[in-house]
């Protein structure tokens, strides 16, 4: 297990190295004047200068890119800007302030949407894959796979304002979805949260009751489920503690992948909600064309996902003792 | 790191058809049937399949005969009949009369504020929208099957590098990627303080989204082309002296073709909806070209006033989204002979 794990954060160590300098190259060499591109509307030429000088555009691309990478481990000084402290991504222009404190302040929106929404699309999901699985080939079957389907194929950015119409508007049960930090006022972020995290788990389902349901069913015909049942245990019993374990392993996988997606910033749910999130940051970045905020946000959710992958990998060969890691 | 790329539970029984075919019927007199004729009878019992086929087929047609439909209508998608004509929208910038501005005129009304026409918007938009999922899918299908079938065919270090570099791709937002990168695409072609024409646009977002589209085709196909290696007819066509050209061209790629088809059908809608996605988030396509995912744009920000200008997008691409994964089922289930129906 051990040398699994170095082993894996070795290689994700490699490819975060690549992937930063390739985003970096690709950000800072493509365009042909990356300070005028992160330069709010409306810049006055010496604040251009300023953030050229600040880029260090009049170096060589390599070293501009050894004061980015180093940066990010050991802090930069951003001339009368003053330093920037360990994980600096550099500088936003638009906001006027350190690219790492905008993530920071962003992230816990991200990532309470990421837990809730993560719960709703497990428990529904398996859920609707138990009910097919168990009414096999009847209405609730179909019934379940067909609602799976649907909610696959509708986009947030139709069912969200769908929603919030029915339940914000006209019926005027819920609050309009904000972010109440969880510690502040728990049910304040629960009534803020939950139409969002409904909403984006409907996604998120068919994945799931697909899976659920021929994967039960697989194992309620495996020899020693027959057996518990030759045993006399119950059928709830051997229901819950030998299908559905038999049955969890695949499912670990693919809501390990899905919450790598989601805690990386849920991009269209946090925008057609208004939650101010990572991927809510990702949009407005591009839009104020601030180019370290994107570059930064860009390089936290690659490597948060990539991290993601191998805790995934691990709690695989936990759950499965099949599983060997190589 | 496993990532699923296509639906892999295909774990139902195989049944032989023959021993259910023959049952009762004499054995009468055999008729010879292409591949091709099978799949096509297999495919036309299939009702729902054929129900979804001919949605699509609609939705291909719409899409084609954007201007026939316009002139034939008598209304443009680039005209705001609503600035025009100040009797159709009240004080508040909402559509008056009946079901926001539906008439005989304007068959689904016309939008807030601006009062473009939403049927003929919706259609062109579909135009768009679909132009470019389907030069997506196609580019990013060719690259993926170039790629996979290199990596299957060919094996060894140029194998382990080109999937080490796919499982990076594979692990990255790619949503996100989408909607940093198209920007600076864009900057390459036009300088920040022009204007930026569309097919510059369009490209842009083409080369963003086939550079992160290919990996799922090219994983299948170099799982396939690396069992297929190995069979036997590979070998004869080795040992009888066939170049790799012709051994890939004429005897892998037939086998494929099965598999390169279900992909693309199910990789269309996911283009379709990715380039809607785009426009919404204000990345992708731009007033006043329409555009499905800036229709969304427009009427998610009406949607307190006038909800029912949120329907005609959000319906239409849900039945869309549906009939486009239902048929590709379809086309599966038909082509493959695994599956029993």
């Amino acid at each position: 297990m051990l040398r699994f794990l170095i082993r894996r954060a070795l290689g994700a160590a490699v490819i975060i190295v690549l992937l930063i300098a390739l985003t970096y190259f690709a950000f800072f060499s493509l365009p042909t004047d990356p300070a005028s591109l992160s330069c709010p509307k409306g810049c006055s030429p010496q604040l251009l200068a300023q953030i050229r000088e600040n880029m260090h555009l009049n170096q060589p691309i390599v070293v501009q890119f050894w004061h980015y990478f180093s940066g990010l481990f050991v802090g930069q000084d951003f001339g009368n800007l003053g330093h920037c402290a360990a994980p600096c991504f550099g500088y936003s222009y638009n906001s006027q302030q350190f690219v790492w404190d905008r993530i920071a302040a962003n992230y816990p929106a991200t990532f309470t949407l990421a837990v809730g929404g993560a719960a709703c699309f497990l428990s529904i999901g398996v859920g609707l894959g138990m009910i097919s699985a168990w009414k096999q080939g009847s209405f609730w079957d179909k019934a379940a796979s067909s609602i799976s389907l649907v909610g696959q194929s509708t986009q947030i950015y139709f069912l969200g304002p769908l929603a919030m119409a029915l339940f914000v508007v006209n019926l005027k049960w819920l609050v309009q979805p904000n972010y109440t930090p969880f510690t502040q006022d728990p049910w304040a972020c629960f009534q803020g949260m939950i139409l969002p995290w409904l909403v984006m788990s409907v996604i998120f389902w068919s994945n799931y009751t697909r899976q659920v349901r021929s994967l039960m069913l697989e194992q309620l015909s495996e020899d020693h489920i027959r057996a518990a049942r030759a045993k006399g245990m119950s059928n709830s019993y051997v229901w819950w503690r030998y299908a559905l374990r038999g049955a969890m392993a695949p499912i670990v996988t693919i809501f390990g992948i899905d919450l790598g997606a989601v805690f990386s910033g849920a991009i269209i749910t946090e925008y057609t909600f208004g939650v101010h999130g990572l991927g809510y940051l990702a949009v407005q970045a591009v839009h104020q064309e601030d180019l370290y905020l994107e570059l930064g946000v860009l390089i936290f959710s690659s490597v948060s996902i990539l991290l993601f992958n191998i805790i995934v990998d691990a709690a695989y060969a936990l759950l499965d003792p099949r599983v060997r890691l190589g | 790191m496993t990532t699923p790329t296509e639906d892999t539970t295909e774990t139902e029984p195989v049944l032989v058809a023959s021993a259910t075919d023959l049952t009762g019927n004499k054995p009468g007199e055999f008729l010879g049937r292409t591949p091709g004729q099978i799949a096509w009878s297999r495919f036309k019992r299939n009702r729902i399949g054929v129900l979804c086929a001919g949605i699509v087929i609609f939705f291909f047609l719409l899409a084609i005969f954007a201007p026939v439909i316009s002139a034939l209508y008598g209304q443009s998608p680039y005209i705001a009949y609503g600035l025009r004509n100040p009797n159709l929208l009240d004080d508040y910038g909402v559509p008056m009369g009946a079901g926001y501005g539906m008439s005989a005129e304007h068959w689904f009304g016309i939008t807030p504020n601006t009062g473009y026409d939403i049927f003929i918007k919706l259609i062109y938009g579909i135009r768009t929208s679909m132009g470019i999922g389907i030069i997506v899918t196609i580019v990013s299908s060719l690259l993926g099957i170039v790629i996979g079938v290199a990596q299957g065919y060919l094996g060894g270090r140029f194998d382990y590098f080109v999937g080490r570099f796919t499982d990076l791709l594979l692990g990255l937002p790619s949503q996100l990627f989408f909607i940093a990168f198209t920007p600076i695409v864009l900057n390459l072609f036009v300088r920040p303080d022009e204007e930026t024409p569309i097919h510059i646009r369009v490209i842009a977002i083409v080369l963003v989204q086939t550079l992160l589209g290919w990996m799922a085709t090219s994983r299948l196909l170099r799982g396939l082309a690396l069992s297929l290696r190995e069979r036997e007819y590979i070998e004869a066509a080795k040992i009888a002296g066939a170049s790799s050209l012709r051994i890939i061209f004429k005897e892998l790629m037939p086998n494929l073709a099965t598999t390169i088809l279900v992909q693309v059908t199910l990789l269309l809608p996911l283009t379709v909806t990715a380039e809607a996605g785009l426009s919404f988030l204000g990345v992708g396509m731009t007033e006043p070209t329409p555009d499905w995912g800036l229709m969304f744009l427009d009427s998610v920000n009406n949607y307190q006033n006038d909800l029912t200008y949120l329907l005609f997008p959000g319906l239409s691409l849900t039945i869309f989204s549906v009939a486009f994964s239902l048929f590709g089922d379809a086309v599966r289930d038909a082509l493959d002979p695994k599956t029993i129906r």
